[in-house]
């Protein structure tokens, strides 16, 4: 059985945002400007993502939020390189690197997370 | 989309004599939208706005000319603001129009296609331009 390891500050804190903030959103939104609760899929796929080794822990995302389709899109950034993965609705998981705001590449994952790894590494590479 | 869409499909054009391009707008941040990166990343500053705020398919702000600032700190307490002019948007790719359900607001969709939500490049090119107020 794999260990539970013990997760970084900035993890533990997103994990409890996800277990614990996002019960305050309502079901239904009182106005378009207004943010519903992720659905459970996304809310688990997002722990997943969270809880994920290949996710470094010295890459502290600069955002964290849920998406108006009740999804929830988290983005790392490292210079001029953007990296967002979006958890959807269903639990799938959509990835797009960027330079600025020029879209490098876009990829659905289908909750292969090893895929991220090799994300990560541009991320934080210096090319 | 959640919330019942203030246009329908195929009703979507834009309207640049009803909607200026100097018409100062502003879309609200839903305080819980966001978890509180900053705490944990000096990247993320305070005057960031996330590409999330603006990645819907319909997406609606409230016209300086029929509302001031002030008034929605009034009755939105505690939110910030992503403020953005009309002509800054359009040359993003947006297209503008007055909201027929809602006076006081000027709804904006992808000129690529109106009735789809944006490519993924507008909302995160919006997140960087406009002003956090």
């Amino acid at each position: 059985m794999k260990a539970e390891r013990s997760l970084s500050s900035w993890r533990a804190s997103a994990v409890d945002w996800i277990h614990n903030a996002v019960e305050q959103m309502p079901d239904t939104p009182s106005t378009s400007w207004h943010v519903a609760q992720p659905t459970l899929d996304a809310r688990r796929a997002a722990l997943e993502v969270l809880r994920e080794e290949s996710v470094p822990d010295d890459l502290v995302p600069i955002a964290m939020n849920v998406t108006h389709d009740r999804g929830v899109l988290i983005e790392w950034q490292n210079g001029d390189k953007e990296l967002d993965l979006e958890i959807l609705a269903d639990g799938e998981l959509e990835a797009s690197k960027w330079r600025g705001t020029d879209l490098v590449e876009e990829l659905p994952l289908q909750k292969s997370y090893w895929r991220l790894r090799p994300l990560f590494e541009w991320l934080a590479s210096s090319k | 989309m959640a919330v019942t869409p203030a246009v329908p499909r195929g009703q979507r054009q834009d309207d640049p004599i009803g909607v200026v391009d100097g018409l100062i707008v502003w879309r609200g941040i839903d305080p819980l939208q966001a978890w509180n990166a900053g705490n944990f990343n000096p990247q993320a500053l305070s005057t960031r706005i996330a590409s999330a705020v603006f990645n819907t398919e319909e997406l609606s702000t409230k016209a300086s000319d029929r509302i001031s600032l002030a008034d929605l700190r009034l009755k939105l307490p505690g939110w910030k603001f992503a403020e953005f002019t009309v002509g800054e948007a359009r040359g993003l790719g947006y297209v503008a129009l007055r909201d027929p359900t809602e006076p006081l607001d000027v709804v904006l969709y992808s000129g690529a296609d109106p009735n789809l939500p944006p490519a993924n490049a507008l909302p995160k090119k919006l997140s960087k331009l406009a002003r956090l107020v």
